[in-house]
């Protein structure tokens, strides 16, 4: 993803989220945001079953 | 007889129980310790003297007592602490009503007679490697106090350390007890997931986050957490098992233990120090093979989501409202945490269970595996990169890379320190609900003198 | 607003702790360094006014070195917020007997560390 469309994508979701990102901090927001995606990345690369369960389980 | 500020909770809570000291010396002295030193050491953020004075008094005239009787002792400040607000690192909030009632675990070790002193320096809301905090100072390494304690427990670590409290408590989401124990020098204990409660504490990650003990010996480490065992229902993640007492079955040695050492993932991106902790103790333990876990790198991309996704979620409310008032450090990750797309966590989860299942299935074939706790020993206060293999990384990123694919799934672990110009610490990592055997090998480590916590040098 | 953080009372602390030092040894350079280089910072001494870096760094390369000891007294340190602290302290000289003198400092956490941006000295009966 570009810087310009990864800035877009922030400013939408902090509106979206009520967040108020000051123009100091929006290279070191979009750094830690393109490291989370790439280990997302990562996971998301992992091919599960259909039939695999979150690891925490919910007891009624 | 060792100097007072050097004895192990043990043998301090031995001299009261014969009447040799009172346990009103003891906590007279550590006030003054700490009057004396945490100026430079800059571990303590609260100090209780009122109400450790008050239950030293009660020690001693008969109205407590237990196996850490007269003991002294600290808690990171995210633990809550009668009387004051839980500032868990933070400017926000300090401004809280302070806490009605003191943590569960601070509850039970003083049921063992232990006297709490004070309350401890830490990294900002735990989202921290180093323990240094914009708010109230970095503490600093008692073995070079121009270098980092490690976090986000840092205050555990330099108080121990330090030589002002025999037993700290911190906690470890992705490795903040583990650090500090590597770069102070320290036995750290990180429980099996679920095995201390929470409870009275203020979280960072629910599914990550663990509690538990620091201290220079072993010993120390299995009376606090004989000590602080059981369940709790205030924590829904405290899990219904009955205590498991370590403290009879430490001096079993290693005869029948399968140890292996940490292999691919585990050996790479470290400074020599700490591939050579960790040969050093393998050696001493006679480990002649490897084990590879699967997917590593993917199990700590899985916590890293995880830890930013919910850390994000719990802070939202203060992010809104008052951004400006968080370490920006934390800040900065806290925003791009609440903007990860929620397929990505669901999916860490699901691989949770997966990497869980796997890594328990090599644990049919060993006991224990042996993996160094940090990639180097404590960088100065303030250094921002590293060289790990050659490749310029950033401090806080990477200081968690061995700790985090371990607390993921929640394993138990002790920390080992082994000596050096700087200490580096060794994880001993054991199967679910088997503390006793990580701890176990600790003892073996301690008692062939491999694994100690060495003194600060000007402190011989 | 959170006044009298420690770790923020700490850091000013130690930069006061090296202006006086300075000031005592009439250590010029430090002393110029921890004045902040910019155009509105504003010296009031004692017996001068100095607006901006130039004037005030003139006045300390033409400053004498002799009888610059002095004690302090009462030296209050306050930090607001993060960023900003007042730092005042009372001071005595053997060479101002029956005086007391009062400093006033402000200091600011710039890019390049702690820096007075505004100060002032005078000295009234003691």
């Amino acid at each position: 993803m570009t810087d310009v469309t990864l800035d877009a994508f922030i400013d939408a979701s902090a509106a979206l989220l009520g967040l108020t990102i000051q123009p100091a901090w929006r290279d070191p927001v979009r750094a830690n945001l393109t490291v989370s995606l790439r280990m997302g990345a990562l996971v998301m690369d992992f091919p599960l079953p259909d039939d695999a369960e979150p690891a925490p389980v919910f007891t009624a | 007889m060792t100097d007072l500020q050097w004895q192990s909770a043990a043998a301090i809570a031995a001299s009261v129980a014969n009447g040799t000291i009172t346990a009103r010396a003891v906590v007279e002295a550590t006030l003054s310790r700490i009057a004396e030193r945490d100026g430079l050491l800059n571990a303590f953020t609260d100090v209780t003297a009122a109400r450790a004075l008050a239950r030293a008094d009660a020690v001693d005239a008969g109205q407590v007592s237990g196996p850490l009787a007269g003991v002294p002792f600290a808690v990171k400040n995210l633990f809550d602490v009668a009387g004051l607000p839980t500032k868990a690192g933070s400017a926000i909030n300090r401004e809280r009503k302070p806490a009605e009632r003191d943590s569960v675990l601070i509850e039970r070790l003083e049921r063992a007679g232990a006297i709490l002193v004070g309350a401890l320096n830490m990294g900002e809301y735990a989202y921290d490697f180093t323990g240094e905090n914009r708010h109230d100072g970095p503490s600093r390494n008692p073995h070079d106090t121009t270098r980092m304690t490690g976090g986000s427990s840092g205050g555990s670590g330099g108080a121990v350390a330090g030589g002002l409290v025999p037993l700290a408590l911190g906690s470890d989401t992705n490795g903040s007890i583990r650090v500090p124990a590597s770069l102070c020098g320290l036995f750290g204990l990180k429980p099996t997931f679920g095995r201390l409660p929470r409870t009275g504490s203020f979280p960072f990650v629910s599914s990550l986050d663990h509690l538990g003990p620091l201290a220079r010996s072993v010993g120390d480490l299995a009376l606090a957490y004989d000590a602080m065992q059981g369940p709790d229902h205030g924590d829904p993640g405290c899990a219904d098992r009955p205590a498991d007492p370590v403290a009879l079955l430490l001096d079993k040695g290693l005869s029948g233990l399968r140890i292996a050492r940490a292999g691919g993932y585990f050996r790479a991106n470290q400074m020599p120090e700490a591939t050579h902790a960790v040969d050093r103790i393998a050696a001493a333990l006679n480990i002649d093979r490897d084990i590879e876990l699967p997917e590593v790198a993917r199990a700590r991309a899985a916590a890293y989501l995880i830890t930013t996704a919910e850390g994000a979620a719990l802070h939202l409310g203060r992010q809104r409202t008052r951004p400006a008032d968080f370490d920006p450090d934390v800040r900065d990750r806290l925003i791009a945490g609440a903007m990860i797309p929620a397929v990505m966590m669901v999916q860490a989860q699901k691989f949770r269970r997966w990497y869980r299942d796997a890594v328990l299935r090599l644990f049919e074939g060993v006991d224990a595996i042996i993996a160094p706790a940090t990639p180097c020993s404590a960088p100065l206060i303030g250094q921002k990169t590293f060289e790990l293999d050659g490749v310029e990384l950033p401090v806080r990123a990477n200081m968690g890379i061995f700790t985090q694919p371990i607390s993921f799934i929640g394993l138990p672990v002790v920390a080992v320190p082994v000596n050096g110009p700087m200490p580096i610490a060794v994880q001993i990592i054991a199967p679910p609900w088997r503390e006793d055997i990580a701890l176990r090998i600790a003892r073996h480590l301690e008692s062939t003198g491999i694994a100690t916590a060495q003194r600060p040098p000007n402190q011989e | 607003m959170h006044i009298n953080l420690p770790g923020v009372v700490a850091e000013v602390t130690a930069a006061f702790d090296r202006y006086e030092t300075a000031l005592i040894g009439n250590d010029v350079a430090v002393l110029d360094e921890l004045f902040w280089d910019g155009p509105h910072t504003i010296r009031y001494g004692i017996g001068e006014n100095l607006y901006g870096p130039d004037e005030i760094a003139a006045f300390r390369a033409g400053r004498s070195p002799v009888g610059l000891a002095r004690t302090l007294g009462r030296t209050q340190i306050t930090a607001y917020g993060h960023d900003t602290a007042i730092a005042a302290t009372l001071f005595y000289r053997d060479s101002l007997p029956g005086k007391v003198g009062r400093q006033m400092q402000t200091w600011v956490r710039m890019p390049e560390g702690w820096r007075v941006v505004a100060a002032h000295v005078s000295v009234i009966d003691g």
